[in-house]
Parts: C-alpha cells; sequence; structure tokens
C-alpha cells in the first residue's frame, strides 16, 4: 500500500520551477532516500509531502489524503512526522516545550513516556529544560529527527537529517529509521550522504533540476560503484 | 593594556567599511519596486521635516488671519503666549523628551540594531569597530531618532515664528547628532557592563540608570532641573537667536559640536573597549525550570507564544519600556490628559512595534516545523492577535488600575481612556497583524543586534499607526459625550473585526502561508 504517492508533481516558486513532474512512490515499510545536487528540488518535495508547501499541480496523495484538497491537509498533515532542513526549532523554547507542543497538536500526550526513551536514545535526557538556542547544530539536528520520529503516524519525512550530527547521532537516526521501517511507516529521506544512504535504504532516487534522473534499489548505489554511477549522473545533468 | 581610544587608521578603516554595508545594504533591495518604495518612503520623511520646519510660519499666518475661527483663536493665543514669554516649557519638554528618548532607547533595545547580523559578516570581515559606526547609522535612521529630529525641528519652528528662524533650526539639528552619540554611547557602554560584569550587578546598575531617566522625566514635567533647566535654556537661546543674538548662537553651536565630538569619542572608546573582551553567553546555555504545556493544542500553543515573548529581549524590552515610563507617568501626572493621550498612542503602537508586525518573524526557522504540525496555522494568526491584544489590556491594566483604586485618577476619565484605548488597539493591532502576513521579514534575534523589522520599515509601520489608530483613538479619548464614545468604539471594532475577517479568509491561502514560512525561515 502506497503511503506517499506522488503524480506528475510541479512546485514553482514565482518564476522559477523547484520541481517538474515528479513521480514518486513510498510503499507502507518502505525507506526510500532522495538524494541530488544542491537545489535538485529534494527539499521543495519533501515540503510539500509534509503538508507545508503546497503544489503547483499534478497529484500528491500522502496517507491517503489529496494534498491539493485544503480540506484534507491536516489530515495529511497529521500522519506525518517532518523534520526540515534547517532550523525546525524555536529559539526560546525548552527540548520539554518542543515535544509538549508537538504531542498536544497531535493529541498524544500520552505518548510522553516514548518521548522520554527517544530523548535517552538521541543523548538529549539530560537537556530537557535547555533552551535550545545554545545547542550545537547537531543537537538541534537530533532534536527535529526526534521530533519527527514521535509524531509520525504513517509517514517519517526526514531532510538532512544527518547534516552535522556526530556517528553516534547518525546511528541513533538510523535505528529509528529501521524502526520506523519494521512499524509499517513509509520513510522519506534526503541526504548528501550517499554511503549511509544506501546501506539503509530500500530504493534510492536521484533528483535534478527538479526531476528524477536515475533510481535503483539502495544496494546498487552501495560502495565505490554507487558512488560512481550517483557521480557521473549529477554530472551529466549538471547545469 | 587596552587603549583607551583606538589608532586614527582603525577608525578610518571602519567608518569605511560601514559605508560599504550600508551600500550593500542598498543593493540587497532588489528590484525597481522595492526600492522604489524605500526611496518614496524617505521622500516622505523629508517631506515630514519639511512640514514640521514651517509649523510656526502657519501658526503666524493663522494668527494673522484673524481670531473668527478655533484655528485662528489657537494661533493667536499662543503667538501671544509665546511673546509673554511663558512657552519655555515648550522647549523645556521637547528636549526633555529627546534627552529621555535618548536614555531609554538603548535599554529598551531600540537603539542596538546592526546593519547585519553578525553571522553574516563572518566571512566579510569588516573592521572590527565597524559596529560602532554601524549604531551611528542605525540609531540615526531608527523610529526613535526620527522621531527626536521631528521633535526638535517642530520646536524650533515653534518657538521662532516671529523672527529669524534659520540659524535656530541649524542649532536644534546639532543637537540632533549629540543625542544620537548619547544614544550610541550608551549602548556600548550597556555592552561593556555586559561583558565585564555579572548579571546582579548589571542589573542594578541598568536599574539604577532607568531609574534615574525616570526621574529626569518627571523633573520635566514638574518643571524641575536639571532636564528643565536645560530646556529652558534652550528654549531661551532659540528665541534669542530668533531675535538677531548670533553671538549666544555662535556659542551654542560650539557646545554642541564640542559636545558631539566629546560623545563620539566616549563612544568609540567604550566600543573599543567592549569589543576586546569576550561576547557574552550567559544566555546560550539558559536551563529554565521544568515547565510543561497544556494538554489542549490552543491552550499549548498560546503558552508557546508568550513564553517566546517573553524569552526574547527585542520583544520583551519595549513592553516593559511602557511599563517602566508609563507607571510612574501616571501616578505623578494625576492621569493628566497629555499622560492619557501618550498612553493611548504609544501602548498599542509599542506592542504592534515589537511583536505584531513581524510576530512569524519572532518565530523563525521553526517556522516549517510548525506549519507542518495539524491544524496550528490555522490558530496561529488567532493567537498572535489574541497575544498583542492581551498585552496592551496587561499594560493598560498595570498602568491605570492601581492609580484609579487610590483614587488618583477619575472613573470618568478611566472610561475615556478604555474607549480610547480600544479604539487604538483594534486598529493598530489589526493593521500590525496584516503587516506581519503580507511583509514579513527573516529576522535573527537573539545573536546580537537583529531587530524586529528594518529600521526604514519600523519608522514607516510607527508614523502609519500612530497617525491612523492612535489618532482615532485620540480623536474617541477627546470626546465628552459617552454615548458617542460608545458610538465610535462600536464603529472601530466592527470596522476592525471586518478587516479583520477578510485577514483571516487571505491567511486561510495555503499559497500565503508558504510564503510566510519561506520568507521567515529562509536561511
Amino acid at each position: 500500500m502506497s503511503v506517499v504517492d506522488v503524480r506528475d508533481l510541479s512546485i514553482r516558486y514565482g518564476e522559477i520551477t523547484a520541481v517538474r513532474h515528479l513521480d514518486l512512490r513510498v510503499e507502507a515499510g518502505e525507506v526510500v532516500g532522495l538524494l541530488g545536487g544542491n537545489g535538485a528540488g529534494k527539499s521543495s518535495t519533501l515540503r510539500a509531502i509534509a503538508g507545508v508547501n503546497p503544489p503547483s499541480s499534478g497529484t500528491l496523495i500522502v496517507a491517503g489524503h489529496d494534498l491539493a484538497d485544503d480540506r484534507q491537509v491536516d489530515a495529511a498533515r497529521q500522519a506525518v512526522g517532518y523534520c526540515p532542513d534547517v532550523g525546525g526549532l524555536l529559539r526560546q523554547a525548552t527540548v520539554r516545550e518542543h515535544i509538549g507542543l508537538a504531542l498536544a497538536f497531535r493529541r498524544k500526550t500520552q505518548q510522553w513516556p516514548r518521548a522520554l526513551d527517544l530523548l535517552e536514545r538521541f543523548g538529549l535526557s539530560a537537556s530537557l529544560d535547555r533552551i535550545t538556542t545554545g545547542f550545537s547544530h547537531g543537537m538541534c539536528r537530533r532534536l527535529s529527527v526526534l521530533l519527527a520520529v514521535l509524531t509520525a503516524e504513517q509517514v517519517l519525512v526526514l531532510d538532512e537529517p544527518f547534516d552535522g550530527v556526530d556517528p553516534l547521532g547518525v546511528e541513533a537516526a538510523l535505528d529509528m529509521i529501521g524502526i520506523a521501517r519494521r512499524d509499517g511507516l513509509g520513510v522519506l529521506v534526503s541526504t548528501h550522504l550517499l554511503p549511509v544512504l544506501a546501506g539503509g535504504c530500500d530504493r534510492i532516487v536521484v533528483m535534478a533540476a527538479g526531476a528524477v534522473v536515475d533510481a535503483g534499489e539502495g544496494a546498487t548505489f552501495a560502495g565505490t560503484e554507487g558512488l560512481r554511477r550517483y557521480t557521473s549522473t549529477l554530472q551529466l545533468e549538471a547545469p | 593594556m587596552i587603549t583607551l581610544l583606538p589608532p586614527l587608521a582603525d577608525v578610518r578603516h571602519a567608518a569605511r567599511d560601514t559605508g560599504l554595508l550600508v551600500r550593500l545594504r542598498w543593493k540587497l533591495v532588489r528590484g525597481v519596486g522595492p526600492r522604489l518604495l524605500v526611496l518614496i518612503g524617505l521622500a516622505v520623511l523629508v517631506g515630514v521635516l519639511a512640514a514640521a520646519s514651517n509649523v510656526g510660519r502657519a501658526i503666524w499666518i493663522l494668527a494673522g488671519a484673524g481670531t473668527s475661527t478655533t484655528a485662528g483663536q489657537f494661533a493667536a493665543n499662543y503667538v501671544m503666549a509665546l511673546e509673554r514669554g511663558e512657552l519655555g516649557v515648550v522647549g523645556a519638554a521637547a528636549l526633555g523628551a529627546a534627552v529621555a528618548a535618548s536614555l531609554f532607547s538603548p535599554f529598551t533595545g531600540a537603539a542596538s540594531l546592526s546593519l547585519a547580523s553578525p553571522d553574516d559578516l563572518t566571512g566579510i570581515r569588516p573592521a572590527r569597530l565597524h559596529a560602532f559606526f554601524d549604531s551611528v547609522v542605525t540609531t540615526s535612521i531608527s523610529t526613535i531618532g526620527f522621531l527626536q529630529l521631528f521633535g526638535l525641528t517642530v520646536v524650533a519652528s515653534l518657538l521662532t515664528l516671529d523672527g529669524t528662524g534659520t540659524v535656530a533650526l541649524l542649532l536644534a539639528w546639532l543637537v540632533w547628532p549629540c543625542l544620537i552619540l548619547l544614544t550610541v554611547a550608551l549602548v556600548w557602554g550597556i555592552e561593556l557592563l555586559h561583558r565585564v560584569t555579572v548579571r546582579t550587578l548589571r542589573r542594578a546598575a541598568g536599574t539604577g540608570i532607568v531609574v534615574t531617566a525616570a526621574a529626569a522625566i518627571v523633573a520635566v514635567q514638574a518643571e524641575w532641573s536639571p532636564l528643565s533647566g536645560l530646556g529652558g535654556a534652550f528654549a531661551y537661546t532659540l528665541r534669542e537667536i530668533a531675535h538677531g543674538d548670533f553671538g549666544r548662537a555662535g556659542l551654542a553651536l560650539g557646545l554642541c559640536v564640542a559636545s558631539s565630538a566629546g560623545l563620539f569619542l566616549l563612544g568609540l572608546a567604550l566600543c573599543q573597549a567592549a569589543l576586546c573582551r569576550p561576547a557574552r553567553t550567559s544566555t546560550l546555555h539558559r536551563v529554565t525550570h521544568r515547565r510543561t504545556l497544556a494538554v489542549r493544542p490552543q491552550l499549548a500553543l498560546l503558552q508557546i507564544l508568550v513564553r517566546q515573548m517573553t524569552r526574547t529581549v527585542e520583544v520583551r524590552r519595549p513592553i516593559l519600556a511602557v511599563v517602566i515610563l508609563g507607571i510612574p507617568a501616571v501616578w505623578v501626572s494625576g492621569g493628566d490628559r497629555l499622560v492619557m493621550t501618550t498612553l493611548v498612542l504609544a501602548t498599542p503602537l509599542a506592542v504592534a512595534l515589537a511583536w505584531g508586525v513581524n510576530a512569524f518573524g519572532v518565530l523563525g526557522s521553526a517556522m516549517p516545523w510548525l506549519a507542518s504540525q495539524p491544524h496550528l496555522l490555522r490558530w496561529l494568526l488567532w493567537m498572535v492577535t489574541g497575544i498583542q491584544v492581551m498585552v496592551v489590556a496587561v499594560l493598560a491594566i498595570l498602568c491605570w488600575a492601581p492609580p484609579w483604586v487610590a483614587g488618583v485618577v477619575d472613573s470618568r476619565d478611566i472610561a475615556s481612556l478604555g474607549a480610547g484605548l480600544a479604539v487604538s488597539t483594534a486598529v493598530t493591532t489589526r493593521s500590525a497583524v496584516a503587516k506581519a502576513v503580507w511583509r514579513p521579514y527573516l529576522t535573527r534575534l537573539g545573536e546580537g543586534g537583529d531587530v524586529i523589522v528594518p529600521p526604514l520599515a519600523a519608522t514607516n509601520y510607527a508614523l502609519r499607526f500612530a497617525l491612523w489608530g492612535g489618532q482615532f483613538g485620540v480623536l474617541v479619548l477627546a470626546q465628552s459625550d459617552p454615548a458617542l464614545q460608545v458610538g465610535l468604539v462600536c464603529a472601530a471594532l466592527m470596522w476592525s473585526s471586518a478587516r479583520f475577517a477578510v485577514l483571516l479568509g487571505q491567511w486561510r491561502s495555503r499559497e500565503v502561508q508558504a510564503y510566510v514560512v519561506a520568507t521567515v525561515a529562509a536561511s
């Protein structure tokens, strides 16, 4: 069963077309990695799937809800846990307040024990009452991933979750992705770290200039061969 | 050992780099439309100043036209009072207000601006002392800086309407750089205090200075020395210049130039001393008490927004300034019409400029995450607006309820004040929230020097809000008929509600929401 079904999706910002005629499907229990150079349209795609940006044209069905229909957007958002590519945290709020707000809006406040368990796994339990302004970049990313994992019901969308995160943080995030897959969630991950992605993804999709230019099983992108395939694709598609 | 003053070459490089940053800021205003808007804004400000410098002439002409109209009577009374020498208090009040603004704005954070965020400059690496010249430029073009210049211009025009005004105007305009440099010296004094002292000592020093400044304002109102004495001398000098005493003018001009030079050097020395020390880090690793959120989503959102507001120093300070200035002003004056009018104008304005005009910018990079939460954006505009109204109500209660209970302020005055404040709050709040939706700004608050909205935009908003919602509120306050006041309040509330309903409809558009999110969370 597809939890994300994207057909002929285009996203435009005024004159600029960030995503053009994109087709993408993510099944329940599948992990799909998004690769591509800077400005390839990965973050725009993920933002649209998370219900942040509206699609300019095409069909975007998330957890059975059509994101082109304003009345279904909140239901789709309820199903998605989203970690944005940059920031994503309130500057003057504590970790506890971030979790409290996320759980309140999903009406899942009974999940606090799970949140505490996740905090332990991500090494953030000692920072529960710290204001995030003083966090390092890596700590902010960990918290963003944690919030996404905690709130995801059917789809987990992680945009650059490993950016600036230490190996323990990367391992914790990969563990979470594994658990999400086991629990039947569809997972979409965007990163520039090909080896991490190739090892943890069922399928990898390469984007360039807003369109899909290559796709294959995760294993086919592993090792030196995979890296060569990826870089040659990027070079071919470079403007 | 830190030398007191930086070498001349460093100062020159810093001034040059600030010039480059100003040019860069201008280049960052992309497109013909936005540039045209900035130029129109500047032209309007120049026009306002030109009008201010001719207020006296207008009164003179009105007085000469006869006393058959109310305006003519007022003008004739004014001219007669001036000739009897009874209007020294005008100069005292103007100078007092301008000096008070210079003393207070560093504490409200209104003067702690910079042309670019320090983060943006790490790659460019301008000369370190550019921060001083940045402060001078941004303070000069800030709302407070403009209002100081406007006030001094008006008073110079009013006090010289029966004589030569040009030299008096020049003197008034030379007082202005002194005030700007005083503000900048204080800004860097505070920064130095931040870097060399512990929090308790810093707060004690800050409180001491604020209380002293508040006492100075009270002294102006009660016509005591020292500020009213200085103001009186200022007014007397302007009158003498108007009547051709150019010797006195030369002395006053020389004093202004010498004061400016002294304050410039003091500011430079304080800036250098501050920059030689490590930046403050006290807020970076702050741990709060365990604070949970409500289970109900709307209440949780309200709580988190209020906490963002109270924890963000750039938002908190201007609001606290209303409390620090407003409460003593109401007690001392017994809630006279001038204080009432000022607070009807200033309270919603301060809250709008500190929060409402860019509330989404205050939330900043959290907006994409917030936007991905179900139902949150639908509530966000309501909450942002509600908080703005709530804060104005709390400020009004803090300023006016205790004097009313103590019998210092009359109940009828409180009713008029409530009517005026309701109108100015409704109109100003709606306008501010509309700005937040249609003109969001990327701002990095809490990182040293960034502001809610850019200085020119803030001046523009301040003038608009004061002349629109503020004036409407003052008009309602001035009515003596309660039935008319109630009617005007109902009309203003209905009008603002209708406009707010339209705004809510526009906010429901996901394109509009996405535009706001993309703007305030840009990396």
